[in-house]
């Protein structure tokens, strides 16, 4: 055994496979115990940062060592490690590392008694997901879900004193539930089908019948278009697409801030995940059902530019000042819409886009977050009473008050609103993407051929993609539009009288606080990261994003392969 | 190996930049050694990088190496980034980093009161960052972000005093004009890039290394080889824009002067050695694309030879020293041009890199005499500091004798160059006349502006003193490639013979001269007509302003009062703009701006899209009513239109993605039945 390339070891021991797992896990107990001593606390963070950091440097060390088309079965086939989920899971594992650095401001400031759980929750949710990115198999698959779920579910109502939050929790329990039962009634079905297999690899079984034969008669077919839709409404509740929606905007609206930015950005990591990997070995193993996923998917990816754009929008337009998270909820909802664009469109090299476009996006986006917890920690050290630090009005003048947390910010929004070069440049390509794909319905089918228009093979049909494409362009103008309308609010306009008489109030001479030296890293590592990503987008699409789709597509088809031999030598047999 | 990292070169004054604004600002010591230690090493990996171009130049290696990346991809469109070591921009790198050494050095004295002067190290070193990026630029795309970058610094440098009005007012023209001109570069080089969009290699979109091929492949199209050459006509002039914008060439060349609004420092880093010669350089770089355009070179060769004379003539009635010295800049970047437009921009770069030394000797020069005299610039109260500032006197007398091209110094060799070049027109050609007319003027108005600082009676109030070390210490060094700079390009084979040229050309054949040979060949009509011009002109300046035997105040007055009316007023090319904008495009884009911008865009198209978003996000907000029994209601809606779509979906499947497959389940099914 050659125990030089970390590759060999992963594959040997199923145990090693869960490395990054057992990580969290590990650092979930350490957490809980140290939660038993009043004192310390909330000081869970200090523990769990070589442990995180421990699973993060796994991922970066044996991503470099698969190729692009090897995945790693472990656990007799249910689990999965290939350059797909290790990218997803190391993404996890940074936004978790930052994550870990901001909460410790956060609890500093609520007057919460169990410090420790917050933590620990945090961490039970994160190893759902990390879990969710690379199963195999259904069981697996609503397990990790609902050990997410479950997690995410008490995030959101911690702040038990808060009455918003606990509407908040209630909302999200209810909806979930409803989620969560459409899943399992889909993975009942398909067990069914399946002939009793729960592994994706089965899958291929499931389209093609007992006898390799494809929906031979009505009645499988029924059943699977009702497994099909209950999945794909499962899935879009959890990455928040429009029409399912709508109970984001409230949940994030009553949950405290780090809770959002887990919800905004682990848990749709997680989703994204999930999506990509059901779509593209379940349902690609036939190009029937992969394309009516494709195109249901794009519907849905339209719809949400859409509307998240839209009615974000509306935010920035109320009089008495919209709320910041329900900004971000809406902002996320057409997020997503973006990011699934290239997944939909059905070739492995808009995948690629769309996962570098993630990459950028949680990064960005947890930026976001953090920048809003150090506000509202000024606001609450303050003891700022007039106005709520949610509301867009907080933001106002916070130049004057707050120039460097500004300035990230700025930065931030700014590339959510794509007009920094990394978040545009992969927008660019989606959208170069959807217009070749709808080529053939805007030119006759001779010149099509002539000029090689719109040569690859596209899953979403030419028609859906054109729509795709001008709700690219349209909706983008709407949501420059308010995010631009939030970089005005801070450098424009004046603050607050309260606000700004506070900060002429405030000391020169900080003192030092490990929690806000804390959170200011988490800031730095997330500008570096953003600056990297942003000033050699190339490298990191072509050696990072594109293998991890390329493997995405490899497993599904190598599956499908293998089954097809399968079925071939039984029907040779008989 | 040395080539390969040699992005380190412009990487170090950008870090310095950043450690000055955001960590040392508050101390002027660590600032200036911050500064002046990044372009120091900047110049000794420049120099270490000659050596070994040098050494495996013999090698027929011709010391070339480039690298490329693609930095973004957009299905078939690329843009790409690298680096490019050739001896061009070795010779560029050395020339930017050892004028900068030097300016730098002299600024920590120069700027010593100056409230700004943390500002101003780190505007110096975001310059120097930005136009050492420029010369290694490997193509046309990367080079035109350097290109604005070197605005930028340009205009925040002009303006640095920006409470003086003045200074403000010249920032903003230089901007304006340069913007002009970055406009018709921007639009030759998209134009060239649409053009040529398939003939680039993997990685190498637009760069100079394969631009000559890509010229040759444009031009010689199978289909209507006419256009081909009208498209390279109409792209190399959109082009010429650009460094007619930057390096001050009729009628954009208004800016320049003005720039005299910034610190002394700034003009002869920015203004007089390097930002000005980017456009030359850029000449040089682009010159298949005007070899193959003719009647583009023309043009090039009548912009710059116009120029030369032109601002000549300005020059000669200045009395503000640093004016008159930026018209000189002017004329001699228009021999620059013009010899690139002749087909000589070996040459040209040669007069270029001769040029950068000596003018920055001349304008630290008069930057001296100005901090000696407390910020005096008109030459009418210097006089006599001859005694008083004996380095600065001596040093400027150096610079002065080799602008006017008396042998053996540096701009005798490089002038002779270019005046030769114009021979190939034909004989006494146009061109040959006004450069040569031209080199018998700079002789005279430089030695003008040497009598009436240095000699005779001082004339001013304030008491006038020598300047500290860290002045005359770049003074002293700029001195010295000001005597000897021009050996490296010369014809005589006793000192190697046309070494430039072949260092920078492999495939010049140029013709080396023995001493007597070359003596003969200073007798030609082409070498002995603009030489004794040029000592025309030292003397006839002896004569007016040190003997004074001519009173030319009176003579001025009965003579020739109008051609120094029109050369003092600058040919009123400002008027004429200024009259042009007022009354003429002012109110045209006026008209256009109320129906475009106004109607079109502000109401019908901003206001329009406000109203549908405000209209429809009220409208959809609608749904979220708070109430979960909705949202359920909703999802279940939703779950059934999936649910339809699912069952119909044979709309979507005619599009397969794995046909093959396809076929082989259903073969397989029929096989059972």
């Amino acid at each position: 055994m050659d125990f030089n390339s970390l590759k060999t070891i992963v594959d040997n021991n199923d145990i090693l496979s869960v490395f990054p797992e057992l990580c969290i896990l590990l650092s979930m107990a350490f957490s809980l115990f140290i939660s038993l001593s009043e004192k310390h606390s909330k000081n869970a963070w200090i523990v769990n940062t070589p442990l995180i950091t421990l699973g993060l440097s796994f991922c970066i060390l044996l991503f470099p060592q698969l190729e692009s088309t090897e995945s790693i079965y472990s656990f007799k086939g249910t689990y999965l490690t290939d350059s797909f989920s290790l990218l997803l899971k190391g993404l996890i594992l940074l936004i978790l590392l930052c994550l870990n650095f901001g909460t410790a401001t956060f609890l500093e400031n609520k007057d919460i008694t169990s410090k420790g759980e917050f933590q620990f929750l945090i961490l039970g949710a994160s190893l759902g997901a990390s879990f969710l990115v690379s199963t195999n198999d259904l069981v697996l698959l609503f397990i990790a879900l609902e050990t997410l779920s479950l997690s995410s579910i008490a995030l959101v109502a911690y702040v038990k004193k808060d009455s918003l939050s606990g509407e908040a929790g209630i909302k999200y329990l209810l909806n979930g539930a409803i989620a969560s039962a459409c899943l399992i009634f889909a993975i009942s079905l398909f067990y069914g089908i399946a002939l009793g297999n729960t592994t994706f690899s089965a899958f291929p079984n499931m389209l093609l019948g007992k006898n390799g034969v494809l929906f031979n008669s009505v009645f499988p077919y029924i059943i699977f278009s009702l497994g099909m839709s209950l999945v794909v409404a499962a899935i879009a509740f959890k990455l928040s697409l429009a029409p399912f929606h709508l109970w984001s905007p409230d949940v994030y609206n009553g949950a405290a801030l780090p809770s959002t930015a887990f919800l905004a950005t682990v848990s749709k990591i997680a989703a994204f995940g999930i999506f990509c990997r059901l779509g593209w070995t379940l349902f690609a193993s036939s190009a029937d059902s992969f394309g009516i996923w494709c195109n249901i998917f794009a519907l849905l990816a339209i719809a949400s530019m859409f509307i998240g754009n839209f009615v974000g929008a509306r935010q920035v337009f109320r009089s008495r000042g919209g709320s910041l998270k329900r900004l971000f909820a809406y902002s996320s909802v057409a997020q997503i819409g973006y990011i699934i664009t290239g997944v939909v469109i059905g070739t492995d090299w808009t995948a690629g886009q769309s996962m570098f476009y993630l990459m950028m996006y949680v990064i960005v986006n947890l930026g976001a977050f953090l920048s809003l917890i150090k506000v509202e920690n000024w606001f609450h050290k303050n003891d700022i009473k007039e106005i709520n630090s949610d509301s867009l009005d907080a933001i106002k003048g916070l130049f004057k008050v707050k120039p460097k947390t500004t300035i990230f910010l700025t930065l931030c929004v700014g590339n959510l609103a794509a007009v920094f070069p990394s978040m545009l440049i992969a927008k660019l390509v989606l959208l170069d993407a959807s217009i070749h794909a709808s080529l053939k319905s805007i030119f006759p089918e001779g010149l099509v051929k002539a000029f090689n228009l719109g040569a690859s093979n596209f899953a979403v049909t030419p028609q859906v993609s054109l729509t795709m494409a001008f709700m690219i362009l349209f909706s983008s103008v709407i949501a420059i539009f308010y995010y631009v309308a939030l970089i005005k609010k801070m450098f424009v306009d004046d603050p607050h009288s309260e606000v700004y008489e506070k900060a002429k109030l405030e000391k020169k001479g900080t003192t030092f606080s490990l929690s806000s030296t804390a959170i200011n890293f988490a800031c730095l590592v997330l500008f570096f990261s953003s600056i990297a990503l942003s000033v050699y987008p190339e490298f990191w699409i072509g050696k990072v994003a594109n293998p991890a789709a390329q493997s995405l597509l490899s497993s599904g088809k190598n599956d499908l392969i293998t089954v097809l031999n399968e079925s071939v030598a039984r029907n040779k047999e008989q | 190996m040395l080539n390969q990292y040699c992005w380190i070169i412009p990487i170090l004054p950008l870090i310095a930049f950043l450690i000055i604004i955001f960590g040392v600002y508050k101390s002027r010591i660590l600032t200036a050694c911050t500064s002046i230690g990044a372009v120091g090493i900047g110049f000794i990996y420049s120099l270490l990088l000659l050596f070994s171009s040098l050494s495996k130049h013999s090698k027929e290696t011709a010391g070339l190496s480039q690298l490329n990346v693609n930095w973004i991809k957009v299905g078939d469109f690329h843009l790409d980034v690298g680096i490019l070591v050739d001896p061009l921009s070795i010779t560029m790198l050395l020339v930017v980093t050892s004028v900068s050494l030097l300016v730098q050095i002299y600024s920590h004295g120069y700027m010593k009161e100056d409230p700004g002067y943390s500002k101003f190290f780190s505007f110096l070193s975001l310059f120097t960052a930005s136009m050492l990026g420029l010369v290694i630029s490997t193509n046309l795309f990367q080079l035109y972000i350097f290109w604005e970058l070197v605005g930028l610094c340009s205009y925040l440098l002009i303006g640095f005093w920006s409470y003086k009005e003045s200074a403000a007012a010249a920032s903003m023209k230089a901007f304006v004009v340069n913007r002009i001109g970055d406009c018709g570069l921007l639009l030759g080089i998209l134009l060239f890039a649409f053009f040529t969009q398939n003939l680039w290699s993997e990685t190498g979109f637009l760069s100079f290394l394969e631009l000559k091929a890509v010229v040759q492949q444009l031009t010689s199209q199978d289909f209507l080889p006419v256009a081909g050459v009208i498209s390279i006509t109409t792209i190399a002039l959109l082009m010429l824009l650009g460094p007619m914008a930057k390096s001050a060439q009729f009628p954009l060349h208004v800016w320049l002067p003005d720039a005299m609004e910034g610190p002394t420092p700034i003009s002869a880093l920015i203004h007089a050695a390097t930002m000005v010669a980017a456009g030359v350089y850029l000449l040089a770089r682009l010159f298949p694309i005007y070899e193959a355009a003719p009647i583009a070179m023309y043009t090039v060769a009548v912009i710059g030879a116009f120029t030369a004379i032109f601002s000549a003539t300005i020059a000669l009635s200045q009395n503000d020293i640093k004016k008159a010295l930026a018209y000189s800049t002017c004329s001699q970047l228009g021999y620059m041009v013009m010899s690139v437009g002749l087909g000589a921009w070996v040459p040209a770069m040669f007069h270029l890199v001769t040029h950068a030394f000596f003018k920055a000797l001349l304008f630290l020069g008069s930057g001296s005499v100005i901090h000696g005299c407390h910020h005096e610039q008109d030459m009418n109260n210097f006089g006599g500091l001859s005694k008083k500032m004996p380095i600065t006197n001596a040093t400027f007398l150096i610079g002065t004798i080799a602008i006017a091209g008396v042998p053996p110094l540096a701009g005798f060799w490089s002038k002779e160059q270019i005046i030769g070049a114009s021979w190939t027109l034909g004989d006494f050609n146009w061109i040959f006349w006004i450069a040569s007319i031209t080199a018998g003027l700079t002789a005279f108005y430089m030695f003008r502006i040497y009598f009436k600082t240095f000699t005779g009676e001082y004339r001013g109030h304030a008491e006038a003193h020598e300047s500290p070390f860290s002045i005359t210490l770049p003074l002293l060094c700029l001195a010295v490639p000001s005597i000897l700079i021009g050996f490296v390009g010369t014809h005589l084979n006793l000192l190697g013979g046309d070494q430039f040229a072949h260092y920078l050309n492999p495939h010049y054949h140029g013709h080396s001269l023995s001493l007597s040979k070359f003596i003969v060949e200073l007798f030609t009509p082409q070498a002995i007509i603009p030489l004794s011009l040029s000592f025309a002109g030292i003397i006839a300046a002896y004569l007016v302003y040190f003997k004074k035997t001519l009173n030319i105040n009176s003579f001025i007055k009965e003579n020739l009062s109008v051609a120094h009316k029109i050369s003092e007023n600058k040919w009123y090319v400002d008027e004429i703009y200024s009259f042009l904008v007022v009354k003429i495009i002012m109110p045209l884009f006026n008209g256009f701006w109320f129906v475009i911008d106004k109607l079109l865009i502000d109401t019908i198209m901003v206001a329009g899209t406000t109203q549908v978003a405000k209209i429809s996000g009220w409208s959809l907000s609608k749904v979220q009513s708070g109430q979960t029994q909705t949202y359920i209601a909703i999802f279940v809606l939703g779950f059934l239109v999936i649910g339809a779509l699912c069952l119909i979906g044979a709309v979507f499947t005619e599009y397969k993605i794995d046909a093959a497959l396809m076929m082989k389940a259903l073969s397989l099914g029929k096989a059972k039945m």
